[in-house]
Formats: structure tokens, sequence, C-alpha cells
């Protein structure tokens, strides 16, 4: 009985989380379409990268347990794209979506967090020290598999970490918004 | 529980907003629209002023808006005078 329960929870969280993932990836080509950016492809996360926000909330949130649906997510996401599954979807999506619980467990020191652990300086850290690891992670994937030819890997590191980190920012900031309009509207009740 | 994180990590984010709970409005639209109508008049008997009303809320509701927006500091209450404060 036990075991079917944590099934479902798995599978529940797993689908959600890809359901949120793609929802979130396509909201983000929307706001980006003004800079001519069709797809994830074109983005190559240099602008805002609203998805890696996500992975830094579902790491969080739902700790280990939803390392399957992200990595689901992003292959998918991947094969959007390039409309292929090779070898660098492959490698670099298990490299991001290890990125936040690395960062998880770097600065806690274990996977699972609990309620009082949750707190705002921390959250602030892993989100940098995550899009650290996912700029790192995305752009040597992409220089193993000879994605940029001649790019340098500074510059397209740090447009990588600077899309990340931005994406941390602009969903913090739909999260305060959300918050505060959620506050508003049952004062005025 | 997710939810209970979520909630955790949301009011952990809210830190960041520079509009604090203590800014966000602590009125009721009730007690805005019984503002509006002293502002106007700046000073008011209270029974003067609950005749106004006396179809929109009940007595009860009136002196509780009456008692909030004198905490708030909108107001000032003496002998059943109502006045505005600057």
């Amino acid at each position: 009985m036990l075991k079917l329960q944590s099934i479902t929870k798995f599978l529940l969280i797993t689908f959600a989380v890809v359901i949120a993932y793609l929802i979130i990836d396509k909201f983000q080509i929307y706001l980006l379409t003004g800079i001519n950016a069709q797809s994830s492809e074109n983005l190559l996360a240099s602008y805002i990268y609203l998805p890696h926000g996500l992975r830094v909330l579902v790491a969080i949130v739902l700790g280990p347990i939803s390392f399957v649906g992200l990595l689901l997510a992003h292959l998918i996401t991947g094969y959007n794209a390039i409309q292929s599954i090779n070898s660098l979807v492959i490698l670099s999506s298990i490299l991001s979506s290890i990125a936040p619980y690395l960062s998880i467990y770097i600065i806690y020191k274990k996977f699972n967090l609990k309620i009082f652990e949750i707190r705002l300086d921390k959250i602030i850290a892993l989100s940098l020290l995550s899009a650290f690891f996912n700029s790192f992670f995305g752009v040597s994937s992409r220089l193993i598999f000879n994605f940029y030819e001649t790019k340098i890997f500074t510059i397209q590191f740090f447009q990588f970490f600077i899309g990340d980190v931005l994406g941390v920012c602009f969903l913090f900031f739909l999260i305060i918004i959300l918050n505060t309009l959620k506050k508003i509207l049952i004062k005025t009740k | 529980m997710p939810i209970n994180k979520l909630n955790k990590f949301v009011e952990e984010i809210s830190k960041l907003s520079p509009i604090s709970d203590d800014l966000l409005l602590k009125i009721s639209t009730e007690e805005i629209v019984l503002l509006r109508k002293i502002t106007k008049v700046k000073k008011i008997n209270s029974i003067i002023l609950f005749n106004f009303f006396k179809n929109k809320f009940s007595r009860a509701q009136f002196y509780r808006y009456i008692a909030n927006l004198k905490k708030s500091g909108f107001i000032t209450v003496k002998n059943a005078e109502i006045t505005i404060n600057n």
C-alpha cells in the first residue's frame, strides 16, 4: 500500500514538473518573441532563462524525487529545439538537471530540505551556485560536441550565467507580484 | 509536505519585495468608503455618519470599521464626533 502511494506520488510529481517546465518554457518563448526567439534553441539561454528559476524552485520544494521530471522536461524541450535527441541533448539535460541538486548538496550537505531550512540567504546562494553549475555544464557539454565551433568558453559561460541568474530573478519577481496581489485580494474581500 | 515548503519558499522570496505587509492596504473597501465621506466633511457625528450607510452595513460592522480607522490613525473619535486626522 505504502509502495503504491510512493509510486503515485512520484508519478504525480514527475508529471506536474514536466507540465510546469513546458509551460514556463513556452511562456519564456512568448515573452521573448520580440527579440526573434521562436524556440529554446535560438534563445540559447542567453537572455532570460526562466526554466532555470523553475529548476531551483522545484529542487528546493520537491527535493530529489523531482529529478526525473526535470530531466524528462529538459529532454522534451531539447528535442523541440533541435528536432532530435542526440548525445548533446542527453548530456546537457542530465548535467543541467543535476545542477540545482548539486548546489543544494554543497550548501546544505543533503538533498531533502526541511521547511525551517528554506531561508532567503540560502535560496539566493543556491540560485547563484546553481546558475554557475548550469552554465558551466551547459557550455562545457556544447564545447565537447563542437556545438559552437569558434565561440570562446568564457563569453558563452557568462551569457549562460547571466541568462540563468536573470531567469531566477524574473521568476522571483513573478512570485513576489502574485503573492502581493493575493494579499491585496484577500484584504479587499 | 511540498505545499508547506512552497509557502515557505514564497514567504522567503517575498522578503525581497519593496512592498511590505505594513505598506499594503490595511483598510477594507468599506473602510475606504467611510473614510472618503469623513474626509469630505472633515468632522461628523457618528450617528449621522451611520445613517448614511445604514443600508450598506450593520451598526456592529460600522463601529468595527470606525474602530479600525481610529486604530490606524486616520480619524479621531471624541464624544461621538469623528474628525479626520491630517
